[in-house]
């Protein structure tokens, strides 16, 4: 009987410990080779112990204009959830309280389309209006990731607000604006802080768009690392210092939402 | 009331003496004075979008600081990896939003669809004209073939940067030890490729580009030296021709048995590393990375190096000869302003600086200058110049509109057949690709 | 609720003063079309105004750097598409592929990781949070760490196999690896996404079946397979049109990897529509690939959502 259940619980440990090291694997191997000297990371066998050197982070962070891309993504993310909410939130309340599930469903399959089906269009649009490689032009197209994921994550939260205290307040003589604005906004308050923040790791990863829409001025980080990989193509220190900067800081965003995520992510289909 | 002449005509010797030997020794011309007139579009703000290279990273743009004081234009100096580049400059001048004042073009891949698509700014009407060109720049000062390059179709279209052919690089020390002859012919090149491969020790005798599209500039000397050609007159692709076949089936004979692993991803950037690291015999490249392969800092066989031509077939030896160009855009709305910049950037003086830096130079006179002839390689000096007579302009691909769309497509014949794949398998299906490409867009 | 009431927090409006009031009362009774409004106008304008535009252009010869304009065609670009274009079929059947391999490989492997965080254990949280990890890490930056190991000669990968006394792979360098090399990135990027889908869907499930199929004596395995299946299956469907969604469309991990390379092996119809969009400018054929391809994925979710309607 003991014995059995150790088994079991060895097992359990095993299996999630191979689980968790291969989903961590990468990210290691990313941050350790940060660190290491050309000559160290170009060692095969791969070592394993080495001195380690702030060159890289040195080389990235000084010569190649890394900060003002970082301040790009930084920009085009912020803004395209700001948007996002300022249009999102009202839309999700909608959705929540007067059952609109159809204006829903509309949402979704706005997430059907691949985004390269937008591009051309947006790319002559935007030409002609002078806007390539401007931060609206860019954070506008991002909004076609950020907003669908914005409602359907803040309709899951504005369900959670009791209705009950709504109607008291409607009861009181307020109007439904303002029960909207005094009682459902502020309650849901945490969760349009978890909804800014995943907006903005979906828009800090974006790729495809920034790839077309934005220039030199508007480079985000994800589209700058490319200079990296083909000039310096076996600069695999500079490769993974970089790798590792673009990342630290959604991952470390994501400790703060863990909770939500799997709200924003399947957009609350779940519930049916 | 004078007395004698002699001490004022003295005197008046003396001053002019002396003028004359401070006017001579005062600095010498990009911030030259006199008729032409540098700040003349002071305060503008231009912007070129080019490709990644030493050139563009390590000459032009440090000494922007340079240009700005010279001129009061301030430059938006935008550099992208070549493949992101060309997509970027393509979005950019489609949107023709006139938001791009110049561009680099590789003229041999971009000059007939620029051309046709109106992108480019004929300059022989700015160089011609000495409001707009300082005296100092002398258009002559480049070789003829190379201003041949830059010229599309009849019209000059854009300033040669660095002409470049394709050699053989091999390390000296390796065919020493081994005792092998540099090989002349391509059977000999095959053999010294087999008997210096050591897979056991992770070093191979050859590398060359195996990556889709960029494969095809490399593959073009073993098609022209056995006798082929990419079109016939009418511009039908010769992809089936006995000479291309055979030349193709070499090519990925060689990659595939002795080229390193994950050959099929292999671009330019990689051959260079490869041989820079030290593990390969021998690399058929552009002439011009011989700048980071005697950089002790970026290459471990700095020194090491031997240069020869690409070995001969039946037909000679023959590469493609190839250079960028800096060009003005027709979507402009600066056009003189960065007509300025170019002719700043591939003056006299620039150019020496990329001459002293061993990026090869389209200009005689920094060619011929001590400071190029005495930093660069004898041996590649000797075999560039042996070369150049024997080179097809602009040959690097076949010269059609659609240039990328035919690169894949043969492209991915090469990559077949380093695969296994025959070779007369690989190439029907690339000529009728390319033929179809050709039919749709010419 | 009498929290609320007697904190003053809610400031009962006056009697409507007579201005402003009938604005007020618009408002409230337009409020579920005033509400969506701007939102709705947003996504009209920024996606289904370019989708129409996509379907238009689809009908006409188009070459973005000519100097001719677009020029009318009728369906001549999908009679290419499907009779002639030699790269549409193989570019089809490799995305399928690879979307096939994705959502089984993610879906089994979540619903393997799922079990083992559903029940609490000390660490639970931080395991849970740091599962999340490879989903929120940015997919270029990991594709290009994925890049360095999987180099055939010195990537730590052919290592970690030399180790089990594995031969080493090609990994992406070889057309016949390249597929099951890109997805096992793809696997470990988004096996995530289906874990937390999986574990909300164990977590909601009701505890009798597990309880009297336990009194019957059935194994571990059995309950699994006859208790726990079946419960999930609505869940499991959701997971799989997710990721069947995201498969179909993959684009980062490819291009950045790859390029659809060696040859065309790993060109998926996303990567095919931007080579030639962007790199061709051709840009009426291209619309009409993105055509078809955004009916094969409506066709592929509307497939799944019939599916799990009826699981329910």
């Amino acid at each position: 009987m003991v014995a059995t259940r150790l088994v079991r619980r060895t097992g359990f440990w095993l299996l999630l410990g191979a689980s968790l090291a291969f989903l961590l694997f990468p990210l290691v191997w990313m941050a350790l080779g940060s660190f290491k000297t050309q000559v160290d990371f170009m060692a095969y066998p791969p070592k394993w112990r080495f001195s380690p050197t702030l060159a890289n982070y040195a080389k990235v962070l000084e010569g190649s204009d890394f900060l003002r891309y970082a301040l790009n993504s930084l920009i085009i993310a912020v803004g395209s959830t700001l948007l996002s909410l300022l249009v999102g939130t009202p839309a999700a309340y909608g959705i929540a309280r007067f059952r609109q599930t159809r204006l829903g469903m509309l949402l979704l399959s706005a997430r059907m389309a691949p985004g390269i089906a937008f591009l051309i269009p947006w790319f002559i649009l935007f030409s002609k209006l002078r806007m390539i490689d401007t931060y609206p032009a860019v954070m506008l197209t991002h909004m076609v990731v950020v907003l669908p994921l914005v409602v359907w994550v803040l309709v899951g939260f504005f369900e959670e607000v009791p209705v009950e205290l709504e109607e008291a307040g409607l009861i009181d003589g307020c109007t439904r604006l303002g029960v909207l604005r005094r009682i459902a906004l502020p309650l849901a308050r945490p969760g349009i802080v978890a909804t800014a923040i995943l907006g903005i790791i979906s828009s800090w990863n974006n790729f495809i768009f920034s790839l077309v829409i934005a220039g030199n001025t508007t480079r985000t980080l994800p589209v700058a690392i490319f200079n990296f990989v083909s000039y310096d193509s076996l600069n695999w220190g500079g490769l993974t210092a970089a790798s590792t900067i673009i990342t630290l800081p959604v991952l470390v965003m994501a400790f703060f939402v863990q909770k939500h995520i799997v709200r924003g992510l399947t957009f609350g289909a779940l519930k049916g | 009331m004078l007395r004698s002449p002699r001490p004022i005509i003295a005197t008046l010797i003396a001053l002019l003496g002396a003028s004359l030997l401070w006017m001579s020794a005062r600095p010498s011309p990009v911030t030259a004075q006199g008729t032409f007139d540098w700040k003349r579009f002071n305060g503008k703000q231009i912007r070129f979008l080019v490709n990644s290279h030493d050139w563009t990273n390590e000459i032009i743009r440090p000494a922007l600081p340079e240009f700005e004081q010279l001129t009061g234009i301030k430059v938006a100096w935008e550099i992208f990896p070549e493949d992101q580049f060309r997509q970027k400059l393509a979005v950019e001048m489609v949107s023709g939003s006139g938001s791009v004042d110049g561009f680099m073009s590789l003229t041999s891949w971009d000059g007939l669809r620029f051309l046709k698509a109106g992108w480019y700014e004929p300059i022989e009407k700015y160089v011609k004209n000495p409001a707009l060109t300082s005296p100092q720049f002398l258009f002559e000062d480049f070789f003829p073939n190379t201003r041949q390059i830059a010229t599309v179709n009849g019209q000059l279209i854009g300033v040669p940067l660095y002409p470049e052919v394709e050699l053989l690089y091999y390390r000296k020390d390796v065919f020493k030890a081994k005792n092998l002859a540099v090989p002349q012919t391509m059977e000999e090149w095959e053999e010294a490729a087999k008997k210096l491969t050591d897979k056991a020790n992770n070093f191979y005798g050859f590398v060359s580009r195996g990556k889709r599209s960029a494969a095809v500039y490399t593959l073009a000397p073993f098609i022209f030296n056995f006798g082929g050609q990419w079109l016939d007159k009418d511009g039908q692709p010769q992809l089936t021709t006995p000479a291309a076949v055979k030349g193709l089936d070499l090519y990925g004979r060689m990659l595939r048995e002795y080229g390193p692993p994950g050959v099929v991803n292999v671009h330019t950037y990689e051959v260079v590393d490869l041989m820079s690291q030290g593990r390969v015999a021998m690399a058929s490249d552009s002439s011009n990375w011989v700048s980071s392969f005697e950089n002790p800092a970026k290459s471990k066989v700095a020194g090491q190096l031997g240069y020869a031509r690409i070995p001969r077939g039946p037909a000679g030896s023959h590469t493609p000869l190839i250079s960028w160009a800096i060009s003005v855009s027709a979507q402009s709305k600066n056009k003189e302003a960065a007509w300025y910049f170019i002719q700043w950037a591939t003056s006299r003086d620039m150019v020496l600086r990329q001459a002293k830096a061993k990026i090869p130079v389209a200009r005689e006179s920094a060619w011929k200058s001590h400071e190029f002839q005495s930093s660069l390689p004898k041996e590649w000096l000797a075999m560039f110049q042996a070369a150049l007579p024997d080179g097809y302009p602009n040959q690097a691909n076949p010269v059609v509109v659609a240039v990328p769309e035919t690169r894949d497509a043969i492209g991915a014949a090469i990559v077949a057949v380093i695969e296994g794949q025959p070779a007369r398998d690989a190439a029907e299906k690339a000529q009728k690709a390319v033929a179809e490409i050709i039919k749709k867009t010419q | 609720m009498s929290t609320l009431l007697t904190s003053g927090r809610l400031a009962t409006s006056a009697p409507a003063r007579p201005r402003g009031a009938a604005v007020e009362r618009w408002i409230d009774r337009n409020l579920r079309w005033l509400l969506p409004g701007p939102a709705v106008a947003t996504m009209f304008l920024l996606m289904v105004f370019p989708l129409v535009y996509t379907a238009y252009l689809s009908l006409h010869e188009w070459y973005a750097s000519s100097v001719l304009g677009p020029r009318f065609i009728g369906l001549q670009n999908y009679v290419q598409l499907f009779a002639r274009d030699e790269r549409f079929w193989p570019a089809l059947v490799t995305t399928l592929v690879f979307t096939v391999g994705s959502v089984t490989f993610t879906v089994t492997l979540g619903l393997g990781i799922a079990h083992l965080l559903v029940r609490a254990f000390p660490g639970r949280g931080l395991a849970r949070t740091l599962m999340l990890l490879p989903m929120i890490a940015t997919p270029v930056a990991m594709a290009l760490v994925w890049m360095t190991m999987m180099s055939p000669t010195i990537g730590v990968l052919n290592w970690l196999l030399s180790l089990v006394g594995l031969p080493p792979s090609a990994w992406v360098s070889s057309p016949k690896s390249v597929i099951a090399a890109l997805l096992l990135v793809e696997t470990w990027m988004w096996t995530p996404m289906t874990t937390l889908i999986c574990l909300a869907g164990l977590a909601a499930l009701p505890g009798e079946p597990f309880e009297s199929a336990r009194v019957d004596g059935a194994s571990s395995w059995q309950v699994f397979w006859h208790v726990t299946l079946p419960l999930l299956r609505a869940t499991l469907v959701i997971a799989a049109l997710f990721r069947t969604i995201d498969a179909l469309k993959v684009f980062d991990i490819v291009y950045v990897m790859t390029e659809g390379g060696p040859g065309f092996a790993s060109e998926t119809l996303n990567l095919y529509v931007f080579q030639t969009s962007f790199k061709y400018l051709n840009l009426g054929y291209a619309s009409a690939l993105i055509v078809v391809f955004f009916t094969v994925i409506a066709a592929a979710s509307l497939l799944l959502i019939r599916v799990r309607r009826t699981a329910w």
